[in-house]
């Protein structure tokens, strides 16, 4: 297990390495990154000037050396509209995503897994059908429309919640649950069709030859089994959960990382959007090593 | 299961497939007819008109706030779904299953860059690496399709390169190589055709997710500028008078949902219909 572990935290340093690179060179896409971080009405003396003082006028080498020594120790440069340092601008924000974040992840599994047990366990019956509409439904409502409704719905007509912003358990509401709908319904769905093809095989056949209470086969069998896809999809769910979120933390006023993103990018400040890609990035690793370890935990036969 | 629930489940499933095709034509019709069927200009409004609620006469869905006719610039907005989603997934489908092919084919060094280069991409959230790239290249209708298509094709070439492998093996491929045909004859028409039926599949379910995110990229502010009605920007628009005017919120996103439900029922549909039909290739 710890060589596996190792393995891993191997390959994640490559992979945050190659973020680094991705991130250093897509400022740099559309050619001269200066004609990017200046404002539209800079004059020639004031775009040469900054090109001296961000050191974009060193070779390219030179420059993408810099970058990555200067992103090992943690230095992302300053951001270009705050006076502050961009990775700390960064991680000040990541607790407030990190609780929209858990508080639309925990009623997600607490809620898409026992329904798509029961679903898969009564085929056909209401909370099947009613499942399946949700399910539908949540995949093809575009999140930043269901924001909205939501909003216009329980904010301006119903005032049962305010508006946007942070602060109490009210502010989370909508957002969390506008994050969580489409996880719900792909997770959902995704439990009751794995538990539906595990529920068809002999072995679970031979438990109910046996004797075995539906109950025990159920949760004791068929859902260990079905686990796997459900672990590596709600793994990849945490990636989308983290896209999601740019577009309700923006709807929503909500101060955390995926609205500074967005505000970085509107207002070029480039230093910060790099420092934040990388920062999602870094997290997103370390999830899936998570969600690897809790599959081999799970199966032990992929014992990796 | 009796008989007739059988044959009922069949006949609304497919229902719901013939529904949802109507409903898909419907809409590319409506959106090639649009400079004939609306009595409006969609980028011009009459400020005199500003913010008039649906059912007001001569205006079935309202105006927005500079006085444009509501239901003309949604029906002008499907314009540029239908032709940003198209591309994208096109561009993003002939990128990824070219790469895909390779890495699947020659295996080796190149499979194991580009699978490595897939990997990460696909690990990151789609929407925020979609917005830098909106960002970077700017906003126009070229650069929003290059920019889905960049975010997509990895989807392609990961479901490309399991289906070469798999058929690699089979029999008739080594035979073509046994008889020494060149790489490329074998790829191009042996390899390529069996491979087509799980691309289309994957194409026709992304088109759903590429309306959804050109309109999200839109909405943010990084794709579709205004005047050039765009369902996301005219949501971008309305919700700052979501208090005053909520049809301008309501029908935009009425038309992407319905679209991109019905893009999700066919898709579905053509799934299922390819998908027996692979087994026995």
């Amino acid at each position: 297990m710890t060589r596996f572990i190792l393995k891993r935290l191997v390959e994640t340093i490559f992979v945050l390495f190659l973020a680094l690179t991705a991130v250093f060179g897509m400022v740099r896409l559309s050619g001269d990154p200066v004609l990017l971080m200046v404002p539209g009405d800079a004059t020639a003396e004031f775009i040469e000037q900054f090109r001296k003082d961000m050191g974009f006028d060193r070779p390219l080498l030179v420059q993408y050396g810099a970058f990555i020594l200067g992103a090992i120790q943690g230095d992302f440069g300053r951001s270009l509209r705050q006076q502050a340092g961009a990775i700390s601008l960064v991680f000040d924000r990541v607790p407030a995503s990190l609780l929209l974040t858990v508080a639309a992840i925990i009623p997600t599994i607490l809620l898409s897994i026992p329904i798509g047990i029961l679903s898969a366990y009564r085929r056909g019956s209401i909370v099947d059908r009613l499942g399946t509409v949700i399910t539908v439904l949540g995949q093809a409502v575009p999140n930043f429309w269901l924001g909205l409704m939501l909003i216009l719905c329980f904010s301006v007509v119903l005032r049962w919640v305010p508006t946007g912003g942070m602060g109490t358990w009210r502010h989370l509401i909508l957002p969390s649950v506008t994050l969580a709908a489409y996880s719900m319904a792909r997770i959902t769905r995704l439990t009751r069709s794995s538990m539906i093809e595990v529920l068809q095989s002999d072995y679970i056949r031979t438990a109910k030859a046996k004797g075995l209470g539906d109950g025990k086969i159920l949760l004791k069998h068929a859902f260990k089994n079905a686990a796997i896809p459900i672990i590596t999809i709600t793994g990849l769910q945490i990636g989308v959960i983290f896209g999601g979120a740019v577009i309700t933390e923006t709807i929503f006023s909500w101060p955390g990382l995926g609205r500074l993103v967005v505000q970085s990018i509107y207002f070029r400040d480039y230093p910060t959007v790099q420092a934040s890609i990388f920062v999602i990035a870094g997290m997103i690793c370390v999830i899936n090593i998570l969600v690897d370890i809790l599959y081999a935990v799970v199966n032990p036969e992929i014992r990796l | 299961m009796n008989l007739r629930t059988g044959i009922v489940r069949k006949i609304t499933q497919d229902g719901m497939a013939l529904l949802a095709a109507g409903v898909l034509i419907a809409v590319v019709v409506l959106a090639m007819a649009a400079p004939l069927i609306s009595p409006y200009d969609p980028a011009v409004g009459e400020l005199g008109e500003r913010l008039l609620p649906p059912m007001t006469k001569g205006h079935l869905f309202g105006t927005d706030p500079m006085g444009r006719d509501l239901l003309t610039r949604v029906i002008y907005g499907s314009r540029i779904s239908i032709i940003v989603s198209l591309a994208a997934v096109f561009l993003a489908g002939c990128f990824g299953t070219a790469a895909g092919l390779i890495s699947g084919f020659y295996g080796g060094w190149a499979d194991r860059i580009i699978m490595r280069i897939v990997d990460v991409q696909l690990s990151f959230p789609f929407v925020i690496l979609a917005l830098t790239i909106a960002a970077v290249l700017g906003p126009s209708l070229q650069n929003i399709i290059i920019t889905l298509a960049v975010s997509n094709w990895v989807l392609y070439a990961r479901l490309v390169r399991g289906e070469v492998l798999s058929i690699k093996e089979k029999q008739f491929i080594q035979a073509a190589f046994t008889l020494g045909l060149p790489d490329r004859r074998i790829m191009a028409s042996h390899v390529l055709p069996n491979v087509v039926s799980p691309v289309i599949v994957l194409a026709s379910l992304e088109v759903g997710r590429m309306i959804v995110t050109e309109a999200a990229i839109s909405f943010l502010g990084f794709g579709i500028q205004p005047p050039t009605a765009a369902w996301g920007n005219i949501l971008s628009e309305g919700k700052d008078y979501m208090t005053t005017a909520w049809w301008l919120t309501v029908f935009p996103g009425l038309a992407i949902v319905v679209t991109t439900l019905a893009t999700n029922i066919v898709g579905d549909a053509i799934r299922d219909k390819l998908d027996p039909k692979l087994r026995l290739q």
